[in-house]
């Protein structure tokens, strides 16, 4: 990861002038982490979340640019049985760290495609974080909306869909294979300034 | 597409193929359920009870001793079914642990379950003699030496007790037969089996007929 980024930095370099900052709110919402069986069915679906998004972006070529995003939500575990919440785990922060391409699709709306790390940070060290939250790959694409303001100010709005796999340490112990497939959306809102 | 979109799409498709996480095969629960005449009684603590706050007498070490059975336990769950904490007033507690031989019960008609180690000894009373489907609360434990803990160390003992005690007052009932149990009469296992664990899944998803009354 850090090699890829000297190496966007470096490419970058030449249009150093043209780095831009990002700062976006917004909500993440999430589909099951986890499915079980015991006597009902059981999901630990995390809540929506509310998501603070901070990025930083090279011109790389007139028409890409490079990025890295961090992007760090919190939201409670919920525990849903037969599809009424019973229970919850504590609240579980998740913070995505990506690299990322964007281009223009039309004037004020482009796309953007991402590979990073997720690593989930549950407040309570219990259940099925008992043993430690879950690093993983992320992949990623979304679209992104920026409306300028002046030379260097913009309102930027974006959606964000990512994927990523989920077990812990405690369902590996507990004899769950495999991972669960795990694809978030996210909204946010925001502003973004382009260094002079 | 050129290689690099390729291997992305790759990259991806291979995510994207893999299967969903695989529910763990699980045995047979033992039965945990307590029989009084004709009814077949189950509990477990209600969501809303928990954590199950727990006096225990300050003697012996014991807050500690039912501390470590607690984490035992709540370490069996995935998904937050049980929770306890000590709490200091014992009016306010939903299970009492008293460091003493068991007197007469409270209620003569309540279940008893006694344990008997080498070095000491353990019983939980189960009152649920109103109208049977209720849970008399406080439960009432006992946990006592059964020589002079000055001259032996006890401490696994009171260990292993404590643990088995808290499995009762969780919802498991009864004994099993099977020594590599926790909740086997005379239980010599430190941890719990995989049974015991499974069990305690099983009965916290398992619609109860008892409630909890004070």
């Amino acid at each position: 990861m850090r090699s890829l980024l000297i190496l966007l930095l470096v490419a970058a370099a030449p249009a150093a002038a043209q780095v831009r900052l990002s700062a976006r709110a917004g909500i993440t919402g999430s589909t099951a982490m986890v499915k079980d069986q015991i006597l009902e069915d059981i999901e630990v679906v995390p809540a929506l979340a509310p998501t603070l998004t901070i990025g930083a972006s090279l011109q790389v070529n007139p028409k890409v640019r490079a990025d890295l995003e961090l992007a760090y939500a919190t939201s409670t575990a919920e525990v849903e049985e037969d599809g009424d919440q019973t229970g919850d785990l504590g609240s579980v922060g998740t913070l995505a760290y990506t690299l990322g391409l964007s281009g223009p699709i039309v004037s004020r709306l482009a796309w953007r495609l991402s590979l990073g790390g997720l690593t989930y940070l549950p407040s309570e060290e219990q259940g099925i974080f008992r043993d430690g939250g879950h690093t993983t790959l992320l992949f990623g694409a979304g679209l992104d909306w920026r409306q300028p303001l002046s030379d260097a100010w913009a309102i930027v709005a974006g959606f964000r869909y990512d994927y990523h796999t989920f077990t812990t340490d405690a369902l590996d112990a507990q004899g769950f294979t495999q991972s669960q497939q795990v694809q978030r959306i996210g909204l946010s809102l925001g502003a973004a300034w382009d260094m002079p | 597409m050129n290689r690099r979109h390729l291997s992305l799409t790759v990259l991806l498709g291979a995510g994207l193929a893999c299967s969903d996480m695989a529910t763990p095969a699980r045995d047979e629960p033992y039965e945990w359920r307590l029989v009084v005449g004709t009814d077949t009684l189950s509990f477990h603590w209600p969501r809303e009870m928990l954590p199950v706050r727990v006096w225990v007498e300050d003697s012996l070490d014991m807050p500690a001793h039912v501390e470590h059975g607690i984490g035992i336990w709540r370490d069996a769950f995935l998904y937050g079914e049980y929770d306890a904490v000590l709490v200091g007033d014992s009016a306010d507690a939903d299970v009492l642990v008293r460091v003493l031989t068991p007197p007469p019960k409270a209620v003569a008609t309540a279940a008893r379950v006694l344990a008997s180690f080498p070095g000491c000894g353990g019983a939980t009373d189960i009152d649920t003699t109103t109208t049977r489907f209720e849970l008399q609360l406080p439960v009432r434990m006992y946990v006592f030496p059964k020589f002079d803990p000055a001259l032996v160390d006890l401490s696994e003992c009171f260990d292993i007790t404590a643990t088995h005690e808290i499995g009762h007052s969780l919802g498991i009932f009864r004994h099993t037969g099977d020594p590599a149990d926790m909740m086997y009469s005379d239980p010599e296992a430190s941890g719990l089996s995989e049974r015991d664990r499974q069990t305690a899944e099983v009965l916290s998803h398992y619609p109860p007929n008892m409630v909890p009354v004070r």
